[in-house]
């Protein structure tokens, strides 16, 4: 493929750059011929769908990688009509039933079936189960991860599972108990060095450990993202240089500034401020959780010790109520006033303590 | 002067009130009334006043009582027993008959118009032909009085035929009686010495019995009935005629009608006559104004209305009306005019119709714009058609009821009026039937030169429509047509003064505070404060301040605009002076609501938020405002306890919303009690409607389109690694980068391998993200390249440093080298997938060889091409020079085939058309 990410893309388990050990376990799995649901978790960006997919080579062949895409129809009981589109080899199919919103349980029920119900013909040289992946589990409404649990049990023998999500916290511990967990950490900042490195060996080019390092460093320990900026770097600059500029992304910038406005005045009029930038956020699709993550971030730089686990804690707080309200910029302005009123205080008591 | 110019100015006005000064409390125009002939009963009723006081005399005296039957005859005089029985009696007695006729006549008398005799006489069920006295449940028994009186007309003159024949034996009866006769007598001796009587006559009685005596003998006796009686019973068919219209009036026009002169001395009588009907009606219907007088909305609103209905006079009458006289003297009236009186135009058209065919009267509830429409009307003696939301109002509907309203006229009834079409309530009319009818009058005014003025198209008849918001969608092409005239407010103290009116008449206690404190808590809505007197009149006698304050009636749960409520959230209610303290108030020591007061602010804002209803546009409201509200916070607890109600608030909705439980919805409101507490100030805020998360909504939305149409259509080996999320956050910034490199402004041809690399690794990029540039117009009227789909705007944020772009020509270069790429692709599909599988063995192969191969008419004609020089030919199409090889070999291929096709039995020749072209497969890629 042409990015980087996707030339260079392991595509087979004893290729992965790290967590080799865990490769070696899957590996071991499928030798067995057979392996249970799975519930592969992990940060954006470590691995998961890469392994997720050198697991079904390792198993089906070349085969998986011929893919096309698919849009299914499905009707609810409410004779609405929904549309959802996947990815399917002959031997897997992948969808993301979270894109269709509340009706996600009607694209669960109805897909795994259809799939589940079709054995394979000739179980001779095939396997005699499909595969069946849902990304983003952690976005099923709780309806959908309940219509799961059974299908998962009742269609055992034609298909398997594999559950792709960021954190298991949203997944009810039921689906939990019936997959076996497979956790994907982030790589270390060396591991991304590392595989940085070793693309730019295979592009021929020569890449400064430095920059590597501030490359790895600013991708929040996130390969593909590390990979990304790389690519950026080459094209901006035809040879590496150590001191070369690294482009983050716009929101990432815009976020910090938000940050440090919060930080500068507390105020009624720069919350109005705040609350337009916050807007602006919102509507670029920054997800409100990881909008009030790297305020959270930012902002803690500015306090001392004890403030710290304050503020830490109102931003839990919010950031809770915010996964349990409808309208996202209420807790972030929420958050935002309480951290000032916060910040205010402290600032007029260090003022008071000077006199 | 300035009574000339008075009566110029309120020429209308005055007119309308002359015609009503006259007659009395009575709101049809005279004319029907005086065509009344009432001579014949007056005058007969005259003489029997005398009659019957002469004949009630004798009567009275104890010395008759003691004979029975005089007790009988006594009952016949006084009491109105029916005649027939009366006429048996009169068969015995020679001289009843005279008796029988004055009773006979009484009775027809009965149902004369004469309102003072029927007092006196007891008769007081009658009623009136004054129609403001007729009650409709008197109206039946009217009807009943009339089929008895018409029995009885009839059985009269069958009797007085008898009467008649019955005359010369009368004439010799017995005059002398040697016993005690019948009735007064006076005893005397006789010329032989015996007692005789005789019987005494009246004289009056002997006077009336002369000139009945002379009539009847001078009759002709042609006719069975004789003229004087024919006479009475066509004026008693009159009156039957002229009651049943008067009581089909009143059943039309009756919540006007009814009672409606409260100001006259003789309501009070009449409450009191009959507390038993006054209990069952409305006050609102009881004491609705009746005179033009009695209005009490605005004088001048009142005046204009009347001025522009009077306008229709020469259309709809034919009277002249002092337009002319007005026009001359327009500016003095202008000036003298209110400032913010509307305008009528005076000006009439060519059909002499005012120019604004239409008024619109708007207002909120309660101001009485229906009863102004109504009195006006009818004072301008117009019969009333009313068109109202309880009616079906369906264009088609519509049509025909504004048509018949208009062009008809009621034929029936003495003295048929014209009509003026109320249609009330026109805002809740659906569009169809409000476009019709702005059409009916537009179309006309097109049409009026060809039509003549008796065609049945024309609309001469005045319409009055009545809203409470005009602003309503459907009725904005109304509003350009229409007159429009906006009711203000009653005045508190002409709305007191005339509940005062009403209470009085209706024993109740009060005082005027107490009625202002009641006009001021119903807002001067005339007719909340009447439902609310008549609530508590049921309850006690007494209205006092106390309970209008206290008492939770009279509030009207009015429905507040948002912006108004959001108003009322941020600023502190000004003090009002409470003008309703009693000395016993303060005595007491009792609290006074005054609306500065905590609970009273607390329980302001939380009614008017329940009653604006729209929580979530509310609470946005206060989220937008509440940052530039001017308040004391400097730790900023108030503003985190107010970001607290709101999360709190989110929370409760998310939980309604998804379980579809609405008990907590109840807690909502409370919100805005809080910021108003909080954030309330003295200041007048200043408002903005909220629209930012509107904004931020579909801003969203198109952010989520692109990404969800780059995402749709990139190819699967790399969307299977990606969602929306990371493609947002992770995969576009970084790749708007990678998509612009250097490029040298120069010729493609001219660039190093390297470049033409770098060119191939961008063109591979974007098409396997689904990307390309295409050309747009700007504004400006320039070419300009940009991404399609956009997802450039998904990833830029305002105020952050410039990217740098790609030049036009690189854009230009870059789109059509993804287009050609796209199109090498496509073909390659094409020609693989058109190859059966047959050849496993090398791909490279089998698609050289197999494209040639293939079996269809089109190979075959090119297998005349015998020539072997055009193979040659080939070597221009292609660009690169492995195809040269290709074609040497798909060449030689094809002479193979060739010589296939020519052994074959059959082959055939293609002759081109005009050229000798020859047909021949082209691929994509030779092209390209």
């Amino acid at each position: 493929m042409s990015l980087w990410v996707d030339k260079h893309r392991p595509t087979s388990l004893h290729k992965l750059d790290f967590h080799k050990e865990q490769a070696a376990h899957l590996k071991k799995l499928v030798q067995g011929g057979d392996f249970p649901h799975l519930l592969v978790y992990g940060p954006s960006g470590a691995g998961k769908k890469t392994r997720i997919m050198c697991l079904l080579r390792e198993m089906y062949g070349s085969g998986v990688e011929k893919l096309r895409i698919e849009n299914h129809t499905f009707t609810t009981p409410s004779n609405k009509k929904i549309e959802i589109s996947t990815i399917s080899s002959n031997y897997h199919i992948e969808v993301n039933p979270s894109d269709v919103g509340n009706q996600d349980r009607v694209v669960i029920q109805e897909l795994i079936k259809t799939v589940a119900q079709v054995n394979q013909l000739e179980t001779s040289t095939q396997k005699d189960f499909k595969v069946v992946i849902l990304t983003e589990v952690d976005r099923l409404t709780k309806d959908a991860q309940h219509a799961l649990r059974r299908t998962m049990e009742k269609y055992m023998s034609t298909c398997r599972l594999i559950l792709c999500c960021n954190s298991t916290s949203k997944v009810i511990p039921a689906i939990r108990s019936r997959c076996l967990g497979v956790r994907v950490p982030a790589p270390s900042i060396e591991e991304i060095c590392q595989v940085l490195q070793n693309i730019c060996k295979k592009e021929s080019l020569n890449l400064p450990s430095e920059l590597a390092r501030r490359i790895a460093e600013k991708s929040n320990r996130n390969l593909r993202r590390a990979v990304l900026m790389c690519e950026a770097c080459r094209v901006q600059q035809q040879n590496f240089t150590a001191d070369q500029e690294v482009t983050e992304p716009d929101w990432e910038l815009y976020l910090k500034e938000t940050a440090q406005l919060i930080a500068q005045q507390q105020s009624p009029k720069r919350l109005l401020e705040v609350r337009g930038r916050l807007y602006e956020l919102l509507t670029h699709c920054i997800p409100p959780d990881v909008i009030i993550k790297g305020l959270l971030q930012e902002l803690i730089s500015n306090c001392d010790g004890q403030l710290k686990t304050e503020v830490v804690q109102t931003a839990a707080y919010y950031e809770h109520r915010l996964q349990m309200g409808q309208k996202a910029i209420y807790h972030l302005e929420a958050f935002v006033a309480k951290f000032m009123a916060i910040y205010k205080r402290f600032l007029e008591e260090g003022i008071a303590d000077l006199f | 002067m300035e009574e000339e110019d008075f009566d110029q100015q309120y020429a209308d006005e005055l007119d309308a009130m002359d015609n009503f000064d006259g007659p009395g409390p009575e709101p049809s125009p005279p004319k029907p009334k005086r065509s009344l002939n009432f001579c014949t009963p007056v005058r007969k009723s005259s003489l029997l006043d005398e009659l019957n006081d002469s004949l009630m005399t004798p009567l009275d005296s104890p010395l008759d009582l003691s004979d029975g039957s005089v007790i009988k005859q006594r009952v016949r005089n006084e009491s109105d027993t029916p005649c027939k029985t009366g006429r048996r009696d009169k068969r015995i007695r020679s001289n009843g008959h005279t008796e029988e006729e004055n009773n006979h006549t009484a009775d027809m008398l009965d149902i004369g118009p004469q309102s003072k005799r029927q007092r006196v006489n007891g008769f007081s069920r009658l009623p009136d032909m004054d129609a403001d006295d007729i009650t409709p449940p008197s109206s039946p028994t009217t009807a009943d009085k009339i089929v008895n009186l018409r029995n009885r007309t009839l059985h009269s003159h069958l009797d007085d035929v008898n009467d008649q024949v019955d005359d010369g034996y009368d004439f010799e009866r017995k005059r002398v009686h040697t016993r005690v006769p019948q009735g007064n007598f006076i005893s005397t001796r006789g010329t032989e010495g015996k007692v005789v009587y005789l019987n005494v006559k009246d004289e009056m009685e002997l006077y009336s019995e002369y000139d009945t005596v002379g009539k009847h003998a001078k009759s002709t006796r042609l006719l069975p009935v004789s003229v004087e009686q024919m006479k009475d019973e066509l004026e008693t068919e009159r009156q039957n005629r002229l009651l049943e219209e008067a009581a089909n009036l009143t059943q039309q026009m009756r919540r006007n009608l009814d009672d409606g002169d409260q100001s006259d001395d003789d309501v009070t009588m009449e409450t009191h006559e009959d507390p038993s009907d006054s209990k069952k009606i409305l006050w609102v219907e009881k004491y609705a104004p009746f005179k033009y007088t009695d209005l009490l909305s605005e004088e001048s609103i009142n005046r204009t209305l009347l001025h522009w209905i009077k306008l229709w006079d020469f259309v709809v009458f034919g009277k002249d009306i002092p337009i002319k006289a007005k026009e001359k003297k327009k500016p003095v009236k202008e000036v003298k005019w209110k400032k913010n009186q509307i305008e009528v135009l005076d000006e009439l058209d060519k059909l002499n119709r005012p120019k604004q065919t239409l008024v619109l009267l708007n207002g909120p509830p309660g101001l009485g714009k229906t009863t102004l429409a109504h009195t006006v009307a009818k004072h301008a003696g117009y019969n009333v058609v009313e068109i109202n939301a309880s009616d079906d109002r369906s264009a088609e509907v519509f049509k025909n009821k504004i048509e018949a309203a208009t062009q008809m006229k009621a034929v029936m009834g003495a003295e048929p009026r014209p009509n003026c079409l109320i249609i009330d309530e026109i805002d809740g009319a659906p569009q169809p039937a409000i476009n019709m009818l702005i059409n009916l009058t537009k179309k006309i005014e097109e049409q009026a030169t060809k039509k003549k003025k008796k065609d049945g198209g024309v609309l001469l008849r005045p319409i009055i429509c009545i809203c409470n918001d005009q602003y309503v969608p459907a009725l904005r092409q109304l509003r350009q047509t229409a007159l429009i005239m906006n009711f203000p407010p009653t005045e508190p103290s002409r709305l007191a003064a005339r509940l005062y009116e009403v209470i009085k008449q209706e024993h109740m206690k009060s005082d005027m505070t107490t009625l202002l404190a009641l006009c001021e808590k119903t807002d001067n809505d005339i007719r909340s404060c009447l439902n609310t007197l008549q609530f508590i009149q049921r309850k006690c006698k007494e209205l006092t301040v106390k309970m209008v304050q206290h008492v939770t009636i009279g509030q009207k749960d009015t429905n507040k605009s948002l912006f108004s409520l959001w108003y009322d959230i941020f600023s502190i209610p000004r003090a009002k002076k409470n003008k309703f303290i009693t000395i016993q108030d303060i005595k007491n020591n009792e609290v006074q609501v005054n609306n500065q007061s905590l609970p009273a602010r607390f329980n302001n804002i939380l009614h008017s938020t329940y009653a604006a209803g729209e929580y979530d546009r509310v609470i946005q409201g206060l989220f937008e405002n509440y940052c530039e509200c001017k308040y004391k916070d400097p730790k900023m607890e108030g503003l985190n306890f107010a970001m607290d109600w709101l999360t709190f608030v989110d929370s409760v909705n998310q939980y309604t919303m998804h379980i579809q439980d609405y008990s907590l919805m109840g807690y909502v409101p409370y919100i805005a009690v809080t910021f108003h507490l909080l954030f309330a100030a003295n200041q007048p805020p200043r408002i903005q409607y909220p629209h930012s998360q509107y904004d931020a909504l579909t801003k969203h939305n198109k952010f989520t389109n692109l990404i969800g149409s780059l995402m749709s259509d990139m190819s699967p080996s790399v969307r299977k690694y990606l969602n929306t999320a990371s493609m947002t956050m992770e995969v576009l910034p970084p790749l708007m980068d990678i998509i612009q490199p250097n490029f040298r402004p120069v010729n493609t041809q001219l660039y190093s391998t390297r470049e033409k690399e770098e060119m191939a690794q961008l063109i591979r990029i974007m098409i396997a993200y689904n990307m390309t540039y295409h050309q747009e117009k700007t504004f400006e009227g320039q070419f300009s390249y940009v991404l399609d789909p956009h997802v450039d705007e998904v990833v830029r944020f305002t105020g952050m440093k410039q990217h740098k772009q790609l030049t036009y020509a690189a854009k230009q270069l870059v789109a059509r080298e993804i287009e050609m790429e796209k199109m090498r692709r496509n073909d390659k599909n094409y020609t693989s997938s058109s190859t059966p599988a047959k050849n496993v063995e090398n791909k490279s192969n089998t698609d050289v060889k197999k494209g040639p191969v293939i079996p269809n008419h089109k190979q075959k004609l090119q297998a005349i091409s015998l020539n072997p020089h055009q193979m040659v030919q080939k070597d221009f199409f292609g660009r690169v020079i492995k195809q040269k090889t290709q074609d040497s070999q798909s060449s030689t291929q094809k002479d193979e085939k060739k010589k296939n096709v020519l052994n074959t039995d059959i082959w055939f020749h293609f002759k081109g058309g005009f050229s000798n072209a020859v047909r021949r497969n082209v691929r994509v890629q030779d092209l390209i």
